[in-house]
């Protein structure tokens, strides 16, 4: 049985002769990029294979297409595809930083609302009669008369589990006080003897690429602990469409991604916990978001119809369950409230993004964007809601993009060219001293924001075509009198050594992406019967990395005065919160969601045409005519 | 002539819809043969744009206004064909597969398959087995065309084959997917007779099965 190392932590596993390479290191949980979700088509799956530790005949020479895919800087430096290679022997190999699947993912950043706690769960001490006074009933019944007393309603709801734990606790028939974790001041969720008040929840953003974890008091609607990580499921391919393609070809597919997204949620939970000083008994509420898909899998539910026409739900309403049923740490019986979805591609997280809008937000005519590798649009005119999804495709992510990688450390964020015309670029940091601060790679609102420079400065024009090699000293190579790319940042400044470039089919990438966003927007306008909108509202963790300036550039959003542009950070965990801290917000969110009307593009006539007239990068679309 | 023709080439190229037809017109009137102003202008335009696209030198805009120009100017002289010349090349039944609803790129080769002379039966979107069995059987098509532009829906391409196979059909007909998800080998593993990366690889395809 063959066996393969992975460097540096020298993880090893045994695999079955003839065994996928990247599907065996997913079985061992080692994470490696993959765009496309392993089928041979993106080339992010890069490994470097150690050829003096492995067997000769471990690999098979690359296939003709290993080779076309394999940048030919890598091909000759012993790298391999790991999506299109079998294992036959002892092979060590090691990932190159491009090509690890990011598993900590920092930059959920949150805003802090204002709210009044209004907590669902609420907690209440009651003193409760002795076994000897009169009339002698049991525990149970006097728990149930001290607690419906105290609340001054006729019955509390007491589960006989619920009795049944509290009797396994030291002194629990001689307490005097109990306090009861109450559900909805009608359900009883646990007991305990003495008097305690603290009250914490979990307010929970699972995307797509990152989850993030806030843990939160109810009492004084503060956030005590945050936690965020990368979506674990991401070893199944970046975007939902892989995911989905996954559980269609195989069974276990989705228990598998379920139970990764559950581990690494309690895991969050358990350090937040720990951290905060706080018992996991002591969280006694949640409330989940994410988009549709993420959401179906939590729920154990098949987000297959999902991936293809006409994007049905199998599932869209909002929903309790017990923690217990989904395995989160949290106090057994208390609930975890997932929120409903809009439709197939908006989901929970965007009505959440739309909950944190105040009455003035239905005053006026205004964008709502969550740009991922789907962007969510919602148009408010009115007083009307009217939504629709956009196939951007992950170029937003920096996925699909020849030196594209997550926004992590080394990731260029930033690009402009100086007065002495030479290309500029800003990495993200880490913060720690001492770590090596060259770039890698561009992550998306690198991608744009390079776009947006390069257009500026006449290297790419409007069209998106690159202009003559001649033109400029980064612009390299030629096809029909035009460059092919644009080197940013030189091998000999990047940690990788080698060139961070644009390609012309990078900047053909971002047009499509655009473009489909753009005419999604269009298409909303013109439903509500207008032409402009008078605000922009960026949700999610791209917009806030994104320069307004950028984008208005490059017409991914209509035009609109530059100040009219803001961000709004991680809406979706805020949206959250709120909904944990008030119950009333639960409710909203059920109204909203019937209240959002809802386009599909796809179904629409018009949008062809101005998809096309909209990849131009410039921010009116070009009459077609013209062109 | 040569330059009636080069001219007609040229605005196709650049998809000048308006000039195409009336330059089109001006020819016919000078007594330009229709056949040669199909086989010299449009089926040379779209050999032109395919390769421009192919390099990286097109994009969609370009592409979709150079054959939104062939489509115009094959509406005009088509009436004109006689003889050899009027008869099609082939017939194509075209469609995106079921569950698949982007269309943009199955309305490009539709459009260069006119332009290359071919009729062509478009069945639209979201096109189930059958629907394409059923075309089939009534239009007797040279091609069964499918595009996919989500890997989930790729699979409904295989579900198509299958089904022209118990049909019957599958001997009668070449059948050819493309769309940005799909490959060579996914064409091959499902038992397709050809890929087309794009919309003139596709076009050169039926052009060399046709026969």
């Amino acid at each position: 049985m063959p066996q393969i190392t992975f460097h540096p932590d020298l993880r090893s596993i045994d695999v079955r002769d003839g065994e996928r390479l990247l599907a065996a290191a997913w079985k061992a949980g080692v994470g490696i990029k993959s765009v496309c979700g392993g089928h041979g088509k993106c080339g992010s799956c890069l490994v470097e294979v150690d050829a003096a530790a492995s067997a000769a005949d471990a690999l098979l020479p690359p296939t003709a297409a290993e080779i076309e895919l394999l940048p030919p800087e890598y091909g000759a430096r012993g790298y391999r595809l790991a999506c299109l290679c079998d294992v036959h022997g002892d092979l060590a190999l090691s990932i190159p930083p491009e090509s690890q699947a990011v598993r900590n993912s920092p930059r959920k950043p949150y805003t802090v609302t204002d709210v009044t706690p209004r907590p669902i769960v609420t907690r209440v001490c009651a003193p409760v009669a002795g076994a000897y006074e009169e009339p002698m009933r049991p525990l149970a019944e006097r728990l149930r008369t001290a607690f419906s007393q105290a609340l001054g309603r006729k019955a509390v709801e007491l589960p006989v589990g619920v009795v049944a734990d509290y009797s396994t606790l030291p002194g629990f028939d001689g307490a005097s006080e109990v306090t009861a974790t109450l559900y909805s001041e009608r359900t009883v969720l646990s007991l305990q003897p003495g008097r305690a008040s603290a009250l914490y929840g979990l307010a929970i953003d699972i995307g797509t690429t990152s989850v993030v974890a806030f843990l939160c008091d109810l009492v004084h609607g503060r956030i005590v602990g945050m936690r965020t990580a990368g979506n674990p499921q991401a070893i199944y391919g970046e975007d939902v469409i892989s995911r989905m393609t996954h559980i269609q070809q195989d069974g276990a597919a989705l228990a598998d991604m379920r139970q990764r997204l559950v581990d690494e949620l309690n895991r969050l939970i358990d350090e937040a916990a720990a951290e905060a000083g706080i018992a996991l008994g002591d969280i006694v509420d949640t409330v989940v978001v994410g988009n549709p898909t993420m959401q179906h899998i939590l729920l154990g539910i098949n987000p297959e119809p999902l991936g293809r026409g006409p994007y049905m739900p199998v599932w869209a309403d909002g929903v309790e369950l017990s923690a217990a049923e989904l395995s989160l740490h949290a106090l057994p019986r208390s609930r975890v409230f997932v929120f409903p979805s809009i439709a197939g591609y908006i989901g929970g997280d965007t009505l959440a993004a739309l909950l944190t809008r105040g009455p003035e937000f239905y005053r006026g005519t205004q964008l709502l964007i969550d740009v991922g590798t789907n962007g969510e649009v919602v148009l408010v005119h009115d007083g009307a809601l009217v939504a629709t999804s956009c196939a951007t495709g992950p170029v937003y992510e920096g996925a699909h993009i020849r030196c594209g990688m997550r926004a992590v450390p080394g990731a260029i964020e930033r690009v402009w060219i100086d007065p002495k015309g030479k290309i500029r670029c800003a990495a993200i940091k880490d913060g720690e001293q001492g770590t090596d601060r060259r770039p890698i790679g561009l992550c998306g609102s690198g991608v744009i924001s390079s776009v947006a420079a390069l257009v500026g400065g006449g290297l790419i024009g409007e069209d998106g075509g690159l202009a003559p090699p001649q033109s400029h000293p980064a612009l390299s190579g030629s096809a029909h009198g035009r460059a092919e790319e644009v080197t940013l940042v030189a091998g000999a400044y990047s940690r990788t050594g080698r060139d961070i470039v644009l390609t012309q089919h990078d900047v053909r990438s971002v047009q499509l992406g655009k473009s489909a966003l753009r005419a999604g927007i269009e298409i909303l306008l013109a439903d509500c019967g207008i032409d402009k909108a008078d605000r922009i509202l960026l949700a999610g963790t791209f917009g806030n990395h994104l320069e307004p300036d950028d984008i208005l550039k490059i017409g991914l959003v209509p035009p609109v005065p530059v100040e009219r542009v803001r961000s709004i950070g991680n809406a979706a965990g805020d949206g959250a919160r709120m909904a944990l801290f008030n119950r009333n917000h639960r409710r909203r969110a059920g109204a909203l969601a019937r209240r959002v009307r809802v386009l599909e593009l796809s179904l629409r006539a018009d949008f062809q045409d101005l998809f096309v007239a909209h990849t131009v990068l410039a921010p009116e679309a070009q009459a077609l005519e013209s062109v | 002539m040569a330059s009636e023709i080069d001219t007609i080439k040229d605005l196709v190229i650049r998809g000048k819809r308006k000039e195409s037809v009336e330059e089109t017109r001006k020819a016919l009137a000078a007594g330009v043969d229709p056949s040669v102003i199909m086989k010299d202008g449009l089926i040379a335009a779209m050999s032109v744009v395919g390769q421009k696209f192919s390099s990286g030198e097109f994009f969609l805009p370009h592409m979709m206004i150079a054959a939104r120009a062939m489509t115009e100017v094959v509406e005009v002289i088509k009436p004109l064909l006689v003889g050899e010349a009027a008869e099609k090349k082939g017939k194509a039944v075209i469609g995106t597969v079921a569950g698949d609803f982007h269309d943009i790129g199955k309305n490009i080769v539709k459009m260069m398959l006119e332009g290359g002379g071919y009729e062509v039966i478009d069945l639209g979107v979201d096109v189930d087995p059958d629907k394409f069995i059923t075309a089939v059987k009534a239009e007797s098509p040279d091609f069964v065309l499918m595009s996919a532009l989500i890997t989930l829906t790729m699979e409904s391409a295989r579900r198509t084959i299958e089904a022209l196979r118990s049909a019957g059909l599958r001997e009668k007909v070449k059948v050819g997917v493309g769309g940005a998800p799909l490959t060579q080998k996914f064409a091959d593993e499902i038992g397709a007779d050809f890929y087309g990366a794009d919309a003139y690889e596709c076009v050169q395809a039926c052009n060399r099965l046709v026969h």
